[in-house]
């Protein structure tokens, strides 16, 4: 890490752990509110299929036909009023073909029976609508009189998806403001002993340096230091005095014998 | 005794002040951001549980309005406990569900007991929200809460005739409870946050304070010692970073006066006539030839300042990412019940092992090995979340360029055991991709994993590439730069 001060490099750490911290927060609450809101979802379609397929297969034991008129409007006659835009309870033949649903203008479509035998694998193509819920009607003679099937488009959950960013984003953002504000009072605390001696030995390099060659006295060392940084500078401190005595010396007795000559 | 300190202790003090402000602050944050977002989450998830309590109180009005077209009385409705107990045991979310009279007086329940029912039925809000929708039979069914519970009251009608109610209810505790063990399976997510956060604590504690500082204790010793002068070639604008500039200025200066001082002697020795005389001068130019006076006239030692601090993110990041894209396929050899492993998965891993291997020693530029590396992750992530087969050898050649990557740099580094260094990273970051891949492959977001690995990979390039000096060792180096000069 460069640039700036220990303080400043500390703060862009702590800001970094902050800021990531809060979105991967985010991102956490998000999923859990995304999964739980697609279980609810998904509870209540197959809640409303499991009852018109008991609708339906009443009927059908009482030995009406499923295309019969009555017993489709008695079976989802309940469930319009449960449903959302994007969703859509129909109940199928067992050629695929839609005979009622609560979208009325899809009666009559063809759908693939391979969304009702497994259900919830992804959209099907096209439509981004993917089949959330399905159960088989069943006849007196073993084999599926129809499927009672919920659907729901593409854009089902957006809203509430869209309402539940709203509002946390606001909040992540406060929070990390927050945490952001408390990382600055830390980083300005946090390095002040590794400050203290990092400013000490650079006040004391920076006497040294002006002294040299001007024969002023060498500096004290600095108070604070940890032991053994205090022992290399005060090494280095008389390493420094000793090699300006030698030159001064051997600059001396040069300047002496050059005169004498 | 006191105690030894020394400035690797500072450091140390440094690191763990900064590892324990790091964690508090982050889980400040985590649970400020949780704590808020889990009660919009409530708010939100109990909103989506009434439309499912009406859909069960509408169910169970129509089987109840049937029984009273029958003529079966309310009260003594068969089968009533059964039948709604059954109902509030099919789905945890259905706290309880009760058939009362005209004056929700309790007839029938299921769920709860009467102890907690009872009161919440005589609640003056719910008897108000009763009366109001009791009116009419196509009336909107609307919800409530009361004393944390969400309480859909459904009129009952025998022909026009107001019969009773049937009320459900869902309690926001049960979505928290949901919420809570939803959460609960995140914890290899957290654990992979964790790793990686003390892997930037260690990495800010060496760059900031512990690599510096030894350097500089070096520049000292080297002039204590009498040896060759070795010169800071990298120092940023921080207080060290300062100390090691004028550390160079000492150096530099010394090295003036002594140059002066001795091409002095040298011009003295020439222009006397006296042997004896020049004799005495040469005596002098001679002190520097040896220690410690040598080193002030000969070039000071600029050898490049390796710093493991060069590539630490890159190294964890990179070995996170392609523990990320690895997860998927490997995790299933580990944790069976996640998927069936695939057969064959050794064969491109090994053969993407050699590739990288062989690309890694012969380019010999840990900068463009992990700009490879990080494009290699690229193209693997954006081509898809199924990872084929070969996918799995291009992620296995990636690791082993990032890790000879690492290797190359570090092992041009003073003070650090390149080995055990490299492992411990490599091992943070593949430990937190791991961890991050489980998560994922758990709570079925594979879709997130390219955008992941992606974002680890832009940072890795881009912390790698910060500053000039580490640019040139990394970037614009061959041979003579990995074998230690700028």
């Amino acid at each position: 890490m460069s640039g700036g001060g220990l303080r400043l490099q500390l703060f862009a750490t702590l800001a970094i752990a902050v800021v990531t911290t809060a979105l991967t927060a985010a991102v956490i609450t998000f999923h859990l509110f995304d999964r739980e809101l697609e279980r609810a979802l998904e509870a209540r379609l197959q809640m409303l299929v499991a009852e018109i397929t008991r609708a339906m297969d009443a009927g059908i034991a009482a030995g009406l036909d499923l295309d019969r008129p009555q017993l489709q409007e008695r079976a989802i006659r309940n469930v319009r009023a449960n449903l959302a835009a994007d969703e859509t309870i129909a109940i199928v033949d067992p050629t695929g073909r839609i005979v009622t649903s609560s979208n009325p203008a899809e009666i009559g479509e063809i759908v693939p029976l391979e969304d009702f035998i497994t259900p919830d694998t992804g959209p099907t193509a096209g439509s981004g609508e993917r089949t959330v819920a399905a159960r088989p009607i069943q006849s007196l003679f073993g084999a599926p009189a129809g499927w009672v099937t919920a659907r729901v488009g593409p854009g089902v959950l957006d809203e509430p998806r869209r309402a539940f960013i709203a509002k946390t984003s606001l909040a992540t953002a406060g929070t990390a403001l927050a945490g952001l504000l408390a990382a600055v009072v830390c980083a300005a605390w946090l390095p002040w002993r590794a400050r203290r001696a990092a400013r000490g030995i650079e006040r004391h390099l920076a006497s040294l340096y002006a002294g040299i060659g001007t024969g002023t006295a060498v500096p004290e060392l600095p108070d604070g230091l940890p032991p053994a940084m205090a022992s290399a500078l005060d090494r280095f401190t008389r390493a420094v005095e000793s090699r300006e005595h030698e030159l001064r010396s051997h600059a001396d007795a040069v300047d002496v014998l050059d005169e004498a000559a | 005794m006191p105690a030894r300190r020394s400035p690797s202790a500072t450091a140390w003090r440094t690191r763990l002040g900064l590892l324990v402000v790091s964690l508090v602050l982050a889980t400040g944050v985590a649970g400020g951001v949780l704590w808020l977002g889990l009660l919009e989450a409530e708010r939100g998830l109990v909103a989506a549980l009434q439309g499912k309590a009406k859909t069960h109180a509408q169910i169970v009005r129509s089987d109840v309005e049937l029984a009273i077209r029958l003529g079966i009385p309310l009260a003594a409705l068969p089968g009533a406990y059964d039948y709604l107990e059954g109902g509030a045991q099919a789905d945890p979310d259905i706290r309880f569900v009760a058939i009362t009279d005209s004056d929700l007086v309790r007839l029938h329940y299921g769920g709860i007991g009467r102890a907690q029912l009872d009161p919440l039925l005589n609640a003056e809000s719910v008897r108000g929200l009763a009366a109001s929708v009791a009116s009419h039979p196509d009336q909107p069914l609307r919800s409530i809460s009361v004393e944390g519970f969400s309480i859909t009251p459904a009129p009952l009608f025998d022909g026009d005739r107001h019969a009773g109610f049937v009320v459900v209810a869902v309690q926001g505790k049960q979505v928290q409870e949901a919420l809570l063990e939803r959460l609960s399976g995140l914890v290899p997510a957290m654990l992979a946050f964790l790793v990686l956060l003390l892997e930037l604590v260690v990495w800010t504690a060496a760059s900031t304070l512990e690599e510096p500082w030894r350097r500089l204790r070096r520049m000292m010793a080297r002039l204590d010692a009498g040896r060759r002068l070795l010169w800071s070639v990298r120092h940023d604008r921080s207080e060290l970073g300062t100390a090691m500039r004028l550390v160079n200025g000492i150096f530099h200066r010394l090295q003036d006066r002594a140059q002066r001082v001795a091409l002095r002697a040298s011009e003295a020795e020439r222009a006397v006539f006296d042997p004896a005389v020049a004799q005495a001068i040469r005596r002098h130019a001679a002190a520097f030839e040896a220690p410690p006076l040598a080193p002030l006239v000969s070039a000071p030692e600029t050898r490049s300042d390796r710093r493991p601090s060069d590539v630490h993110a890159a190294v964890v990041l990179m070995s996170a990412a392609v523990a990320l894209g690895l997860g998927p396929v490997l995790l299933p050899f580990i944790v069976p019940e996640l998927a069936a492993p695939p057969t064959a998965v050794w064969l491109p891993i090994a053969a993407g092992a050699a590739v990288g291997l062989g690309l890694a020693l012969l380019l010999r530029r840990p900068g463009w090995l992990l700009v490879l590396g990080g494009l290699g992750i690229t193209i693997v992530a954006v081509a898809g979340a199924g990872l084929p087969l070969p996918g799995t050898g291009v992620l296995a050649a990636m690791l082993v360029f990032v890790l000879v990557a690492g290797w190359l740099h570090v092992a041009g580094a003073s003070d650090v055991a390149p080995g055990p260094w490299l492992a411990v990273r490599a091992a943070a970051g593949l430990a937190s991709g791991g961890l991050l891949a489980l998560t994922l492959l758990h709570e079925d977001r594979l879709a997130v994993v390219p955008w992941l690995q992606l974002g680890m990979v832009v940072l890795a390039v881009v912390v790698s590439n910060r500053e000039p000096v580490v640019r040139r060792q990394l970037f614009g180096a061959g041979r003579t730069t990995a074998e230690g000069r700028t």
